[in-house]
């Protein structure tokens, strides 16, 4: 029986979203309700989830012959698969990190779901892409989104937490001192790994076609986005900004984290551009 | 007077304030198409959408932003306020690392002073000072975070405008077989202000251009092998790829993505005249598809549109048996049209047409740059910096004699409240000895 890759990859990713979905429903029944076994037992779906995500990467990795950065649907899957991973990661050193799953797992399976929408066809690597500062590049901006979603979840937290009467399930969640210093840290996790993920990329681009930065608006907006960031710690660090302040700004910081990686990568001026159509 | 100035460039206020306006200045730039990354076609585009902004854009020299005056000036105190910061941590590094915080404050506690030694070493604290006040640190490089990473920026910043201003780059397209000497322009040519104009003291010539199809992945990698003239210095035959470059004579060369088979056509016009075309065509993506160009030529009336696949027979992209298509184009009207193959001849409209030879082209790009070193040196500076502030935290405790005990004070250099649990443990498993 020959079977079609694009229809193995499909179907596996699907599969993979809806396990993400029953640990996204199961774990948000969990901490809205403060049932602490639901909430536990969510993590069985999502390991499950996760196995099958990480085979159908593996999986396409050999049928398509480089790594998940080419077409959209592979950028997309990568990302939802390094946020859950790295989710999972930070849960031991940090185990208040824990309720950041409400926002995490749907994050997940909204990612991989989106990524469907994109035709998944087997795209040809450029020679360009032959360089292991691509892979130290493309891999750390997936770190730095998946740590930028644990700060996102932290500051929405605070913002939900900080008004009159916050929801009952809110007052489970570490204090909210203690969240707002979680957006902070991680933010300043998120701002490290952007940093050394668009160095990284220079040195690559320099290394392709012998200029380090070329304005290309990818680079502008990665560099706006590094400023902005740099920016808010700076803020948080001189003028002690926190709180509802601090949580507002990041948000803002995220949403144009998300232009930066997903919309100016497929403005037509951007070198960028002809990896992504 | 110097005091006041330095004073002012280095207030939270000044920081604060130049990095909103660079941040600004790179969104606008962001916004903005700039001539550097734009195409003339998609400028005028730009241009036409945008008739209020056109005089503001002008006037501001919006549209080549990075390279205009008030740019440079913003960047320039920008530099120097973040290299007086920069010296300012150092000091304050040194100072915190090597002398630390004072006694006072904290809480007595009764505790066994050996007890709580041996409780800090294993949970990584260094005693940094012994005697009357006992101080351990846990990670006191840590505390070098922040000079590195703002040092870092000043060095990639410096390296990165001395670059600017003294880069020489140029383009050359090379066809198989052919040799270009020294003094031969450039295809394109781009150099910094303070920078001569770009002359290569050596000739070069594209023995072979060699693509490698990635075992049926579609990947192609162009190799080109060169000769160069200079054989007694280090020239000889030599091959550049992409990623691959290749130093020569202070030059390093780069393979770019701009590859494929250049045909050599010779046209017979109406009125008799002989002219000899080179057509350089871009490397199709698989057999059954094709590489297109357009080319304007100073005696033809229309334009000619070229497409061309690299196996007549469509089966292969290592033929030597390539299949060329010529139209004549006005606007989107088809005038003409022929298709040739090597050594073939036909008319195209009232021109005559032969294939003569088709042989592989690239373009090459050859940069002279010094400082990239240090602007590389100042990355790693950077990520070294970025990684010590945020990754390891310096926490200190300190210990004096006092009656009733030890006077314990403990403070975290950043995000204290995140690292509270640490020192409560660490008092938790002393008391329990």
């Amino acid at each position: 029986m020959i079977i079609n890759p694009i229809a193995l990859y499909t179907g596996g990713t699907w599969c993979a979203v809806l396990f993400y979905i029953v640990a996204t429903l199961c774990n948000v029944y969990g901490v809205l309700f403060r049932n602490g076994t639901v909430e536990r037992r969510s993590f069985i779906p999502l390991w499950i989830g996760l196995l099958v995500h990480s085979s159908v990467m593996a999986y396409w990795w050999s049928v398509v012959g480089h790594g998940p950065y080419m077409a959209p649907s592979e950028v997309l899957t990568s990302d939802a698969w390094m946020a859950v991973c790295l989710y999972l990661v930070c849960l031991k050193p940090y185990p208040k990190v824990r309720p950041a799953s409400v926002v995490v797992f749907p994050m997940t399976f909204l990612l991989l779901a989106l990524a469907m929408f994109y035709n998944p066809g087997i795209r040809t690597l450029p020679a360009t892409f032959s360089s292991i500062w691509l892979i130290i590049h493309i891999g750390l901006y997936k770190i730095a989104l998946a740590t930028l979603l644990i700060a996102l979840a932290f500051s929405l937290f605070y913002l939900l937490r900080q008004r009159p009467s916050p929801a009952p399930w809110l007052m489970r969640l570490p204090e909210i001192g203690q969240l707002d210093v979680y957006a902070y840290r991680f933010a300043g996790f998120g701002f490290v790994f952007w940093t050394i993920g668009m160095l990284a990329g220079s040195i690559w681009a320099y290394q392709s076609w012998g200029r380090f930065w070329g304005w290309d608006p990818v680079e502008t907006w990665s560099l706006v986005t590094w400023m902005l960031f740099g920016i808010y710690l700076h803020c948080r660090r001189f003028f002690r900004i926190s709180g509802k302040a601090a949580a507002g700004f990041f948000i803002l910081c995220f949403v144009v984290s998300l232009v930066s990686l997903f919309v100016t990568s497929h403005m037509n001026t951007s070198i960028h551009a002809e990896y992504f159509r | 007077m110097l005091q006041r100035l330095r004073a002012t460039l280095t207030s939270r206020k000044t920081v604060i304030a130049l990095l909103i306006l660079i941040f600004a200045s790179v969104l606008v730039g962001g916004i903005v198409p700039q001539r550097v990354a734009t195409s003339a076609a998609e400028l005028a585009v730009w241009r036409a959408s945008h008739p209020r902004l056109l005089p503001w854009a002008e006037r501001l020299g919006l549209f080549q932003l990075f390279s205009t005056p008030w740019f440079a000036a913003l960047l320039l105190v920008a530099s120097l306020s973040l290299a007086l910061s920069t010296a300012e941590q150092c000091r304050s590094a040194w100072r915190r690392t090597f002398t630390g915080p004072g006694a006072g404050g904290g809480e007595v506690l009764e505790l066994p002073a050996e007890a709580l030694a041996a409780a800090l070493r294993k949970r990584g604290y260094v005693l940094m000072s012994s005697g009357e006040l006992a101080r351990f640190v846990r990670h006191p490089w840590g505390y070098w975070g922040n000079f590195l990473l703002h040092g870092g920026i000043v060095l990639a910043t410096a390296a990165s405008l001395y670059i600017a201003v003294t880069q020489q780059r140029g383009a050359l397209t090379l066809a198989e077989g052919t040799e270009v000497p020294p003094q031969a322009l450039w295809s394109s040519e781009e150099r910094g202000v303070l920078a001569p104009p770009f002359r290569r003291d050596f000739s070069v010539g594209l023995e072979r251009l060699r693509i490698d199809l990635g075992a049926g992945r579609g990947t192609q990698q162009p190799t080109a092998e060169l000769r160069f003239a200079d054989a007694s210095e280090g020239g000889g035959r030599r091959a550049v790829s992409i990623n691959a470059l290749l130093k020569h004579r202070g030059v390093t060369i780069y393979q770019t993505t701009s590859y494929g088979d250049a045909f050599r056509v010779e046209f017979t016009a109406p009125d008799g005249s002989v002219h000899r075309e080179e057509l350089q065509l871009p490397f199709p993506s698989a057999a059954d598809q094709a590489g297109y160009a357009n080319f304007r030529l100073p005696w033809l009336a229309a334009e000619l549109s070229a497409k061309y696949y690299a196996d007549a027979g469509y089966r292969t992209l290592t033929s030597s048996n390539p299949l060329l298509f010529l139209r004549l184009m006005e606007g989107k009207r088809e005038l003409a049209r022929v298709s040739l193959k090597t050594g073939e001849s036909g008319t195209l409209g009232e021109v005559r047409v032969r294939l003569v030879q088709s042989v592989k082209w690239t373009k090459l790009i050859m940069v002279r740059i010094a400082g990239i070193e240090v602007i590389f040196l100042g990355f790693f500076v950077i990520c070294l910096g970025a990684a010590l502030n945020y990754f390891v935290v310096p926490r200190e405790i300190t210990a004096e004699k006092s009656p009733g005990g030890y006077r314990i004070g403990w403070r975290a250099a950043r995000f204290p409240e995140f690292y509270a649990d640490e020192y409560r443990d660490i008092i938790e498993e002393v008391r329990q000895q």
